[in-house]
């Protein structure tokens, strides 16, 4: 009976938390669609990492050979794909391949203008940076936990890998979950930095077009811009660019339809099961946990002040004024963000559309994150030597 | 509390030279996009 029924007695009260844990994210997923191709996996990794001798994950067996007690290491297949893809960040970086192959670029080509959105949009991710150190982490956790504020998965992985990171598992929830919670975080904050009026001015938008020569251009400066001022994003930029580079040559449509689609479907498919290794109970429930959590959510609200000031602030030199809503935009959750303030441009004033504007300053937030993520590992390692 | 204000001012460096660079970075992008469609505008007329 104990060969049957033994292993239930292995059964932590941990363990039945992180099962109510992996229910929430599968039920998040499914009946929520927020962003389930990533929380329904991690939801059902959390499950298989915490039912007590999981195979699924490296354990250590005892067992008696000859009448001598052997200890031996099973290595887990979620432990196996964690070595392959996590640790050396390749996952993260081939799904970046894939996402830079779906961005059009266009409607910031049209009005460059809105990469300085991007760029103070950020702000969230550096005040976070600065609590996190404030609060006891260490400077290396502090950036891990900041870059929750990209509002972008691969970034954090990427950037919560470089520095080892115990609290992986919490900083990937936490960014994966708050990136699906844009449209309820972000509308109530705009709200408080702004006025009415504000909300209600109207940005007209000019079709231009952009050259074929200009969007292949483009994202071989970036990479070659953002890689001289930070050397450890040539990764990051170089591979979302790369992607972007495969759309936009126009010679490559089978490989960039393989990227958007097979190569994105696949990473992620890997990406969600195998980042659960680092949600095993007694990795991921303890109170930094929690302050792991609202740290996340503080930094994604310093984003959108940060963006909606700083539109603020150029609206004192500018004739033609920009709504300041478009500055919350500068986040990385594309498309989310974009559609939020195109719908709350629209409940102030049905005649007013915001989208392209909006778009615009949405992707340029992908590369102002994925450069963000660059900065800080560079940072904190020259500050700290 | 010596500790802290050290890692209190090396996180505001953070704060400060992390926002410098991503501004300059992404000027510099400006810049280069604005250039490069100029420079096409003229060598098409």
């Amino acid at each position: 009976m104990d060969a049957l029924f033994g292993n239930l007695l292995n059964i932590t009260t941990q363990q039945v938390i992180m099962w109510a844990v992996g229910g929430i994210l599968i039920y998040l997923a499914i009946k929520r669609e927020m962003e389930p191709t990533l929380l329904l996996p991690m939801g059902f990794g959390a499950i298989l990492v915490n039912l007590p001798m999981s195979g699924a994950i490296t354990q250590n067996i005892e067992r008696i050979v000859d009448g001598i007690r052997h200890v031996e290491e099973e290595i887990g297949v979620l432990n196996v794909l964690s070595r392959a893809g996590i640790d050396n960040e390749l996952f993260p970086l081939l799904l970046f391949i894939g996402i830079g192959a779906m961005i059009d670029f266009g409607p910031l080509l049209s009005n460059p203008r809105m990469l300085f959105f991007g760029a103070a949009a950020q702000f969230g991710i550096f005040f976070t940076f600065s609590l996190a150190s404030l609060l006891g982490f260490s400077l290396q956790d502090a950036a891990s936990i900041s870059i929750i504020g990209a509002a972008d998965g691969p970034t954090s992985i990427f950037v919560a890998n470089y520095f080892n990171s115990q609290y992986l598992g919490a900083i990937i929830v936490a960014a994966y979950s708050y990136m699906a919670l844009v449209p309820i975080i972000q509308p109530p904050v705009i709200r408080m930095v702004t006025t009415k009026a504000e909300r209600r001015i109207r940005m007209k938008y000019e079709q231009r077009s952009v050259g074929k020569t200009v969007r292949i251009l483009f994202p071989i400066l970036v990479t070659m811009i953002a890689g001289l001022f930070a050397p450890r994003s040539v990764a990051l930029v170089g591979f979302l660019m790369f992607g972007n580079l495969i759309r936009e040559c126009g010679v490559l449509d089978s490989l960039s339809q393989t990227a958007q689609n097979q190569l994105a479907n696949l990473v992620t498919l890997l990406l969600g099961i195998t980042v659960a290794v680092n949600m095993q109970a007694e990795k991921f429930l303890n109170p930094q946990t929690l302050m792991i959590l609202a740290l996340g959510l503080i930094a994604f609200v310093f984003d959108t002040i940060g963006g909606v000031l700083f539109a603020k602030l150029m609206n004192l030199f500018l004739k033609n004024k920009v709504n300041p809503m478009i500055g919350a935009t500068g986040i990385s959750a594309f498309p989310m963000s974009a559609r939020v303030i195109h719908k709350m441009g629209l409940a102030e004033d049905p005649t007013n559309h915001l989208l392209m504007h909006a778009v615009g300053a949405n992707v340029s937030g992908q590369i102002a994150s994925v450069i963000a993520g660059g900065l800080v590992i560079k940072l904190v390692e020259e500050l700290i030597k | 509390m010596s500790i802290q204000l050290d890692q209190l001012s090396v996180s505001l460096r953070v704060m400060g030279l992390g926002m410098l660079g991503i501004f300059i970075v992404m000027s510099i992008v400006y810049l280069a996009t604005l250039s490069i469609s100029k420079i096409l505008k003229e060598n098409k007329k």
